[in-house]
């Protein structure tokens, strides 16, 4: 493995705790004026815990380090993981927005293998290194990708 | 999945947010209240008026206080539930509303349904068999649906019935079921007068949708994939269904996010020229009289009933597409 770790850099996943924190703030508002928990505010409270719980998967990514070689890619963070390319079974690439235009969207590298499942999201550093070394692997180990996989990565510039 | 939903429920929240800022701007924009507008008609009548009363209403629903007080204790009235008090009725909003909510999201369940059930055929036969007779005669029939307004088409089918059958197809039920509560013979007074409004106010939707099916199905149907499956001896209906029609499916799911918020908004003027017992008729009468919190009620429910609705349909396209990065579109 390269000694070089990937990280996911605060200027990227920044905007995330932002999010959290506007959203939970909202579904709390009603709380802070004296709203008594009945009807609606439960449902309230339910997706503030949801915004909460997104603020504690974006700090486990903020402590995720990833480390990619011509062997495998390894993951550490609060759960480590270790993938060797040769033992690579499935590739996705899927593309999300949600922005009815599809822009300003952001990107998810599912990778499958040796049973286990490693999701990395493009606000890591280098993904396109990552997502080379991914398609590099697919191709070694005769991989079939979905044609929106296909599309996702020539979009980035990589043909399959 | 978790950064989606949260993105999408942070974009949902703010957007109801700012939907209630405005709807309780709009509605308050008339000068005076309800309660001072009948304060004023009564004493000029010289009729007296219960002060006390209209007091401890002010008080209640905060309208002895500042706009944007009065915007809280509505808006934390809602979450919880309490939809408000209608003084045009007397009546506290929920009881005004009653079974109307319920029939409201039932007419408009069916309507997108009956979109969908019919515009899919439609649109497979209109594409597969493209420039033939089936094909002209569907176009047609669909411009003149998407030509013709909904409560245009209501009015016509209303004098056809009435002129030709005898009958009447206002009304969701039989007159004996109005006001009355919840039973299985209700339920199938319902279902029995469900059909007229909701080829009424589907007709334009289905219109619409069979034109974007048609076209996103001819568009996958000449690319090379499938000449090359066709060339390789892949039966036709297979091809079909296997490839093309699953891809040209995708807009199709997408589409209910514009589709919704047009037969919800369409379902509220059918609702009056039809009489049904939606919450459109209610909608009209409190903008008129001035009854803030029984409009506002149902103008927050007709927004959610869009928001939550287009929602649900972004969730089951992230679940069911693996989305297409186009070309030129940032990630992050």
């Amino acid at each position: 493995m390269s000694n070089d770790p990937l990280g996911y850099p605060l200027s990227k996943i920044g905007a995330d705790y932002l999010r959290s924190a506007i959203g939970a703030a909202l579904c709390l508002l009603p709380l802070a004026f004296g709203t008594p928990l009945k009807g609606g505010v439960w449902l309230l409270v339910a997706l503030a815990l949801m915004f909460v719980l997104f603020a504690v998967r974006t700090f486990a990514r903020q402590m995720t380090r990833v480390w990619v070689s011509d062997e495998g890619i390894a993951v550490s963070g609060f759960i480590r993981r270790i993938l060797r390319w040769e033992l690579l079974s499935e590739v996705t690439l899927s593309y999300y927005s949600t922005f009815r235009g599809r822009g300003k969207g952001w990107m998810q590298l599912r990778l499958r293998g040796d049973g286990q499942t490693l999701r990395l999201e493009s606000s890591l550093e280098d993904f396109d290194r990552v997502a080379r070394h991914a398609v590099d692997a697919a191709r070694r180990n005769g991989l079939a990708l979905q044609p929106s996989t296909v599309k996702n990565f020539s979009a980035m510039g990589i043909e399959y | 999945m978790l950064n989606y939903l949260a993105r999408r429920t942070l974009v949902m929240v703010v957007t109801l947010a700012i939907i209630s800022a405005l709807v309780f701007i709009i509605v308050n924009l008339p000068e005076g209240d309800y309660l001072s507008s009948v304060i004023a008609e009564l004493e000029s009548q010289g009729e007296s008026v219960d002060r006390q009363k209209i007091q401890f209403l002010r008080e209640q629903y905060g309208l002895d206080k500042p706009l944007w007080q009065q915007y809280l204790v509505w808006v934390g009235g809602l979450v919880q539930g309490d939809l408000g008090f209608s003084f045009e009725l007397d009546l506290p909003v929920q009881d005004v509303l009653g079974d109307r909510i319920f029939l409201t999201i039932v007419v408009n369940f069916f309507s997108v349904l009956f979109i969908y059930i019919v515009a899919f055929p439609i649109g497979v036969y209109s594409a597969t068999h493209q420039y033939s007779w089936g094909d002209y005669g569907l176009t047609f029939v669909g411009f003149l649906g998407l030509a013709t307004p909904n409560f245009l088409l209501a009015l016509i089918l209303m004098y056809a019935a009435n002129r030709f059958f005898g009958t009447s197809i206002g009304t969701l039920m039989a007159p004996e079921f109005l006001d009355q509560p919840m039973s299985f013979g209700k339920a199938l007074s319902i279902l029995e007068h469900l059909a007229a409004p909701v080829i009424i106010i589907g007709t334009a939707g289905t219109a619409g949708m069979i034109r974007r099916l048609r076209a996103n199905l001819l568009d996958e149907l000449y690319k090379q994939y499938v000449v090359t499956a066709r060339a390789k001896g892949l039966a036709e209906g297979k091809l079909l269904v296997k490839y093309p029609l699953r891809m040209a499916l995708n807009p199709f799911i997408a589409d209910i996010g514009n589709l919704l918020p047009q037969v919800v908004s369409g379902s509220v003027i059918v609702s009056i020229v039809m009489g049904l017992e939606t919450v459109g008729p209610p909608l009209v009468r409190a903008l008129q009289s001035h009854d803030f919190f029984l409009s506002g009620a149902v103008l927050m429910f007709v927004a959610v009933l869009t928001v939550i609705g287009m929602f649900l349909s972004d969730l089951a396209l992230a679940v069911l597409d693996p989305r297409i990065r186009l070309t030129g579109g940032a990630a992050k």
